[in-house]
């Protein structure tokens, strides 16, 4: 038996994101920033992957707050785990395995790029 | 369908130069952002991401049609992408500094996207089915094409821009009495163990946000999503065989 969120689309952009630099540490405000996913949306997918312990988080320490200090909060950083970016590839190909045959209608998603050229 | 189903050049660039620069883009992406010019490029960077899935989507399509469609669709957002790039660059405000000094290789970047943008439609019309792969080939190459002249716009614009001057605007503020109590009031449904976390997350976020309309758009999606927060962590993961 495995835990595994489940792969919606926003899930899926999320874990790219995350993919892409898969050793970084990154932290709420990025992911939002980089998916262009709203944050409301963006945070219970980061809870379910850290529920699947496939990303762990830590707070900022205050060393490392005083780099860019300027007195602002501490963050929350996250970081894949090297289970979790496995799995988190073997879930994205299962998710474009598993779906319909039929392609998703990407023309429907706005902005269209077609729309402004 | 299986990789020996891909001819190379398609693959290379689904696979490799795609990716690759992705990564420079957001590579790039990362020094403008330390000197201040994120929100200029933040529309460009979603294109840039969704032109990355796509092409990923393409490489595990399940057959020809399927890989040419979303081929496409991915050259489509790398050459829009590359647009309003070219078009943040330009910046008809001139108030930023490679407006001065960058103007002629902006203007042969923005061509060269400009021409990439309509080669990806023209091919997109003129696809068939028998010569679909080489076909998509040439439409993945313009998409990778237009990721590097991405990429090299936003390098030129971080490497022409001065190092982000602290003004007040940028520096973190304090969020007011409402925009804190309302962060806190989101945090309130979530249950008991989790509320201080989230509340100083969702709170330092509202601090590093530097417009109203950012730091308002967040609280609002914060409200928002709160109630799903709450059920994600109060109901356990699905366990699945």
């Amino acid at each position: 038996m495995s835990r595994e969120p489940r792969m919606t689309l926003q899930t899926q952009m999320v874990l790219r994101q995350a993919l892409l630099e898969p050793s970084r540490e990154w932290y709420g405000l990025e992911m939002v920033q980089a998916t262009g996913l709203p944050t409301g949306t963006v945070y219970p997918i980061i809870t379910r992957l850290e529920q699947a312990q496939w990303i762990i988080s830590r707070w900022e320490e205050p060393a490392e707050q005083a780099v860019d200090g300027q007195g602002r909060p501490r963050r929350r950083y996250y970081k894949l785990t090297t289970e979790g970016a496995e799995s988190a590839r073997l879930a994205l190909a299962k998710a474009h395995a598993n779906r319909a045959t039929a392609p998703v209608p990407w023309g429907s998603l706005n902005p269209h790029p077609g729309a402004a050229s | 369908m299986t990789d020996s189903h891909i001819p190379e050049p398609l693959r290379d660039c689904l696979a490799e130069e795609i990716p690759e620069a992705v990564r420079q883009v957001f590579s790039a992406a990362k020094a403008l952002s330390a000197a201040g010019q994120l929100q200029k490029i933040e529309e460009a960077l979603r294109y840039v991401t969704l032109a990355n899935h796509l092409a990923d989507l393409a490489l595990a399509a399940h057959d020809q049609a399927e890989m040419a469609t979303y081929t496409r669709e991915a050259a489509q957002y790398a050459a829009q992408a590359a647009r309003v790039t070219v078009k943040a660059a330009a910046d008809p405000e001139g108030s930023a500094p490679w407006t001065t000094f960058a103007t002629v290789q902006l203007t042969l970047l923005a061509k060269r996207s400009a021409a990439l943008t309509r080669r990806a439609m023209i091919v997109r019309d003129t696809l068939t089915t028998a010569q679909m792969m080489d076909e998509a080939a040439l439409v993945a190459n313009a998409a990778g094409a237009a990721l590097n002249a991405t990429a090299m716009v936003l390098r030129e614009m971080a490497r022409l821009s001065p190092p982000a001057q602290e003004t007040t605007a940028d520096r973190p503020r304090r969020p007011g009495r409402t925009a804190a109590g309302l962060t806190r009031l989101a945090a309130a449904v979530l249950p008991a163990g989790y509320r201080a976390r989230y509340a100083e997350e969702w709170l330092g976020l509202l601090w590093e946000l530097p417009t109203r309309r950012q730091r308002a758009r967040h609280l609002l999606s914060v409200l928002a999503g709160a109630p799903r927060q709450a059920y994600v962590l109060r109901r356990p993961l699905r366990k699945t065989a």
